[in-house]
């Protein structure tokens, strides 16, 4: 157990650099004394691992919640999915990739949580999560310690805001806006060229069914440079509160 | 509002004929109204599917494709290179006819009738139409290249239109030994795919490195002096294929005087290049049938209306994709795929009381210029009432990390899936 453990904070130190968390790269300069372990030196490396865990974590936040009380998003709600069959919340909307990978019986056990993270597309194949895999062991382990962890309330990540200081959310005022789905149905053909329709993601992620104002915050992260894409940053330079507010009416009503 | 009030301006203007068919009680008077589309590729199968599934049954659609199946001239290269099979890149109709109700007929369309507004196939029958796209891609002004013929180019293939021509470009690649060369001849503009043959030029280079043809080189002959994507190319040929590749433009060779297929030479005023394969590309022109039927003027393309891709010369007669002249858009799959969405929304509302939208265009195109490098340009257009008008656009910099060109790389497989699932409904 504790052979494992030395093991694993050493592969962990390029990690450390990798999340550039200042405490736990000062903690890299005492690792090789850490063999003369007892029980509290365990607990603090637990802790540690929890630790970088949640900051890993960050970039799924994009699209997961983690607290029993939020809505799904873009993706499902990941809180207590250790254990929990795939596809198996009643209110999200789930890719045909992952509702027929729960057919054959895929349940989210650490292992699988695990074989996952580190290449989605070689455990569900047609998965619309549009995430390429980390490759780093100590990292999905210290990320699957969070995942299953976390405790309600606990995670609260924060909205992004408009980065020009006002107080509302990015794309506010499109999410005012009812969103004229047939309107969007037209404008969709542009967006259909690469992102199918299907949702299926072969390299383009599947944009069908995503709630409306993550849909709308999206685009507008593009628009805003906050996320950076040459092509979508040029097709959302193109696209107004009304477009925006139509296309996210109608991929939301697409995967209905 | 702007943009709208000009876009009825540009269709009132059309003439009487248009205003006459969009009247319901006309449209009545008839079974369904029948909307023929020539040429099954990016601009021919999108419009059929967008058409057919967006009517949902309220307009007849007939595709008249010669082909029974579509081999894509975007990704040709790959397969060139390697990287792809040519089963991966040729589609089937099977999925518009059955899952669309689209009518597939496989034959020649020989010509237009645009007094009777018919259609006659090679075998003499005729289609009638109330609207006609015609996106029947682009014929080869042979005659660009002295010495050159539809005869020759079957010892020394174009390969500019996607099928045996690229079967027979890729036979001879493989038969290259080392120290033969390989000599291009680039077309002149406007042409098909602007940085296609800079691509296929890398696909060549990959090909001969990789089989270790250290003594060979790929001459390239343009009759251009600067070409597309010509920083990111010249760059990636230094890096992957050094010494490799020879661009020569008009200026250094004085202009290409003749071909001459058997003996495997090109003739410039510089120089006589004896190559084992010649890849010659000559000018471009629309597909005969258009050009017949009176809708080209003297570039050899047809004009169009900008905000709803109608031909100039014929309101019920749209044309798409490479044969017409589509002011800053590219020649590609892209912008036909594009074109195709205003036209199917154009028709629609001609024809049934569909709610019409103002024009939007948008291109990108993606290169590969050796394993997980690929580069992509793109931008947006809107029409103005002179041409479709590029409005902004990017282009992937030198000097980019192998990371984002590999991802750039594997968008372009996304795209691919993605844009002959729009045209053809399914990827098989």
């Amino acid at each position: 157990m504790r052979v494992a453990h030395v093991a694993a904070l050493a592969a962990s130190l390029t990690l450390a650099l990798l999340v550039a968390m200042p405490a736990a790269a000062e903690e890299t300069a005492s690792a090789p004394e850490a063999p003369d372990s007892s029980v509290d030196d365990t607990t603090a490396f637990e802790n540690d691992t929890y630790e970088r865990g949640r900051s890993l974590f960050a970039q799924c936040s994009r699209c997961h919640e983690l607290d029993p009380l939020r809505a799904n998003r873009i993706g499902p709600n990941l809180f207590s999915i250790l254990g929990r069959p795939a596809a198996a919340l009643q209110d999200f909307r789930y890719s045909q990739g992952m509702r027929a990978a729960a057919q054959d019986g895929l349940v989210w056990s650490r292992d699988a949580l695990d074989r996952f993270i580190a290449d989605p597309r070689s455990v569900v194949r047609r998965t619309s999560m549009n995430y390429r895999g980390m490759e780093d062991a100590t990292a999905r382990a210290d990320l699957v310690t969070f995942l299953t962890g976390v405790t309600p309330g606990e995670y609260a990540p924060q909205t992004p805001v408009a980065t020009d200081g006002a107080a509302t959310e990015i794309g506010a005022a499109a999410m005012a806006l009812e969103g004229d789905a047939a309107y969007g149905e037209y404008l969709s053909g542009e967006c259909v060229t690469c992102h199918q329709e299907t949702g299926a993601n072969e390299g383009i992620p599947g944009i069908v069914g995503w709630p409306r104002d993550a849909f709308i915050r999206a685009l507008f992260e593009y628009k805003t440079n906050v996320r950076s894409h040459q092509v979508m940053q040029l097709v959302t330079s193109n696209l107004g509160d009304e477009e925006i507010a139509a296309l996210a009416a109608y991929f939301e009503q697409l995967g209905e | 509002m702007g943009r709208l009030s000009r876009r009825r301006f540009a269709q009132l203007a059309l003439g009487t004929a248009t205003v006459t068919l969009a009247t319901p009680s006309i449209i009545r008077a008839q079974a369904k109204p029948r909307v023929v589309v020539v040429g099954g590729g990016a601009g021919g199968a999108t419009a059929a599917r967008y058409i057919a599934k967006d009517s949902e049954g309220a307009v007849d659609v007939t595709l008249i494709e010669m082909n029974k199946t579509f081999t894509t001239c975007f990704f040709s290269n790959l397969y060139i290179g390697d990287f792809r099979t040519f089963e991966s890149i040729t589609h089937s109709y099977d999925q518009l006819a059955s899952g669309y109700g689209v009518t597939v007929v496989n034959a020649r369309a020989a010509a237009v009738d645009r007094d009777a507004r018919e259609v006659a196939l090679a075998d003499g029958s005729k289609v009638p139409y109330d609207r006609l796209v015609l996106s029947p891609g682009i014929d080869m002004k042979y005659d660009t290249v002295p010495g050159y013929s539809a005869e020759a180019a079957e010892i020394a293939p174009h390969a500019w239109k996607a099928g045996p021509q690229t079967q027979l470009l890729k036979t001879k690649l493989d038969a290259v030994e080392d120290g033969q060369n390989v000599i291009m001849v680039a077309p002149p503009n406007p042409y098909r795919c602007p940085p296609g043959p800079y691509e296929r030029i890398s696909m060549f280079a990959h090909v001969l490195k990789k089989k270790g043809l250290t003594n060979s080189k790929i001459i390239v002959l343009d009759v251009k002096e600067k070409f597309s994507k010509q920083a990111l190319f010249s760059e990636g040929w230094e890096n992957h294929y050094p010494g490799m590749v020879e661009w020569l433009p008009p200026s250094v060779h004085g202009g290409v005087t003749g071909v001459d297929v058997n003996a495997g030479t090109v003739e410039t005023d510089l120089d006589t290049f004896e190559g084992a394969l010649l890849n010659i590309v000559p000018g471009q022109k629309a597909g005969a049938i258009a050009t017949d039927a009176g809708l080209a003027n003297d570039s050899g393309f047809c004009p169009i209306d900008p905000y709803s891709m109608r031909a100039k010369e014929d309101e019920s007669i749209f044309v798409l994709g490479d044969a017409c002249i589509a002011g800053d858009m590219p020649k590609s799959g892209f912008s036909a795929n594009s074109q195709a969405k205003v036209a199917a929304v154009q028709i629609r509302g001609d024809l049934t009381e569909s709610r019409v939208f103002p024009a939007r265009y948008a291109n990108t195109c993606w290169s590969l210029i050796e394993t997980e490098d690929g580069v992509k340009v793109g931008a947006q257009y809107q029409p103005t009432d002179e041409k479709i008008a590029s409005t902004s656009s990017f282009i992937s910099q030198t000097g980019e990390s192998a990371d984002l060109r590999k991802t750039t790389y594997e968008e372009s497989i996304g795209w691919y899936a993605g844009i002959t699932t729009d045209m053809f409904g399914t990827t098989g």
